[in-house]
């Protein structure tokens, strides 16, 4: 599987959420970038969870920093997503 | 950055030894967006009963009594409007504005029930923020000595910008008054339980002691892949006894027990199932996992520290068979408190939480289809004056 890919998860609180899988390499920078580009990550060393939480996105990760779980809240602009998916490199596979 | 103003006025005090969550002297039972909207749609969906009214005088009875305690009899009534709007974003209910209240408009730019609405019924169209206008009543009545009745104009889950309640005075009818009477569970002796070497149930609990389970900036509670809120147990009980006790006026009280078993094991499934899909999870509890059993007893363990009851495993056969002892469920103590004994067991929700856990962990195809895999009792209950309530899961094939 190339990376960086996403799974979509069903089982979340909001219906536009996904799991990014990234280059493992990648996964130190990647947060550096997110919390430049959202704000402060805030870490929950008693679960080992790291997030950030916007208006618009909830970004989250165990200590490991990946996968990274990214919530669309309602309400979020689009803008907010596709400035993380600029950070992961992700790009939309083209409709067949 | 601080903490909002007066959240300092709520600290958690947990009793470790019940596992009970408690703010400001209220038993707080922590649950998700699913499980409240799922509830709320059952209660008000029912035709030959008001169950919005249900919802309504609860919620304004149970928080009447909670606002009291949260506001001084030193706070200005600009004070004790802003104590019960942070109340509720400190539960994580959402975020109002007061502000207007007197002037007869309160506005919602967060609410925890209307994204249980957006997740689990989207095509609704209707306002649905029916426990909203309960609490607001009782913030009426509590910071402003005023008798009012509130009612939800436009709703964000009609795709407005936030949700507008409109203040009028005199309330529908006098209050509904709630009378408790103190129970206390006779001392009996503690089984061995069933436990797994691998999951460290205290290491569970503290952490999810310690994690900040309060509403964020929006005043919502986005946790363990839900929102999680933390409701009074005198609510969740009110709902419930009220919406039995009226349908069976209308001759459907079993179809009443049903549905709440039916709505507590969706909400073992698809709560647990985030639950499970979660960082929390993957950080605190996934790398206690060595067997498939271990994930039933982390789930248990994180349910005693949401303070749904000091329960535990008695007997478990993997993939077969699930017994399980609660010495102080919230609904047996709460039915004790508001009714009196009776013969039937009244434990609904986790007798449907016991069915959908073991679904969960060990039934077969997508978790939609895992409904009914497993079959719940609710064998001894301390509503029919016994020691205990017990719960046995079986599977149904």
């Amino acid at each position: 599987m190339k990376l960086p890919f996403r799974k979509r998860d069903y089982s979340c609180l909001t219906r536009l959420t996904y799991k990014y899988f990234v280059e493992p390499e990648r996964t130190v920078e990647i947060w550096r970038q997110l919390e430049a580009e959202l704000g402060p990550i805030q870490r929950l060393a008693m679960v080992r969870v790291q997030q950030i939480n916007t208006p618009a996105l909830i970004v989250r990760a165990t200590f490991d920093g990946n996968p990274i779980t990214v919530m669309q809240r309602s309400g979020g602009d689009d803008g907010a997503l596709a400035r993380v998916h600029a950070i992961f490199g992700f790009t939309e596979e083209p409709a067949p | 950055m601080g903490e909002p103003a007066y959240f300092d006025r709520f600290a958690l005090q947990y009793d470790w030894k019940n596992h009970r969550r408690q703010v400001v002297g209220e038993e707080l039972i922590i649950h998700c967006h699913h499980y409240n909207s799922k509830l709320q749609h059952t209660i008000e969906g029912a035709a030959k009963i008001d169950g919005k009214h249900i919802i309504t005088s609860s919620a304004q009875a149970a928080f009447a009594a909670f606002l009291s305690r949260a506001v001084r009899p030193t706070d200005s009534t600009v004070e004790k409007y802003a104590v019960a709007s942070a109340l509720y974003a400190y539960l994580g209910f959402g975020m109002l504005d007061l502000s207007k209240l007197e002037h007869g408009e309160v506005t919602a730019s967060a609410s925890h029930f209307v994204e249980g609405w957006r997740s689990g019924f989207p095509q609704r169209s209707t306002p649905v923020c029916t426990f909203t206008e309960g609490y607001l009543q009782a913030a009426a009545r509590v910071a402003g000595e005023r008798s009012v009745r509130v009612r939800e104009t436009r709703c964000m889950m009609q795709g407005h910008p936030n949700c507008r309640f409109e203040i009028s005075d005199g309330a529908r009818e006098p209050d509904y008054v709630i009378e408790r009477r103190p129970y206390s569970v006779p001392p009996s002796t503690v089984p061995e339980y069933v436990r797994s070497p691998n999951i460290d149930e205290q290491k569970i609990y503290e952490a999810l002691i310690e994690m900040p389970i309060h509403g964020d900036p929006q005043g919502v509670i986005p946790a363990f892949n839900v929102y999680l809120a933390n409701m009074p147990a005198l609510f969740y009980n009110l709902i419930s006894i009220r919406f039995v006790e009226e349908m069976s006026r209308v001759g459907l009280g079993d179809t009443a027990r049903q549905l709440l078993k039916y709505d507590a094991e969706t909400c073992g499934l698809n709560t647990f199932r985030g639950i499970m899909n979660s960082a929390e999870w993957d950080g605190l509890i996934a790398p206690m996992v060595r067997q498939e059993e271990d994930k039933l007893f982390g789930i248990i363990a994180v349910s005693n520290a949401l303070g749904w009851g000091n329960w535990h495993c008695l007997a478990h056969e993997p993939g077969a068979s699930l017994s399980m002892e609660a010495r102080n469920g919230y609904e047996a103590l709460g039915y004790r408190e508001l009714r009196a004994s009776t013969k039937e067991p009244v434990c609904l929700m986790l007798t449907g939480v016991s069915a959908g856990i073991m679904g969960l962990v060990y039934g077969e195809g997508p978790v939609p289809e895992r409904m009914g895999q497993f079959a719940s009792d609710e064998a001894n209950c301390i509503g029919c004056d016994q020691a205990s309530c017990r719960f046995d899961t079986r599977a149904t094939s």
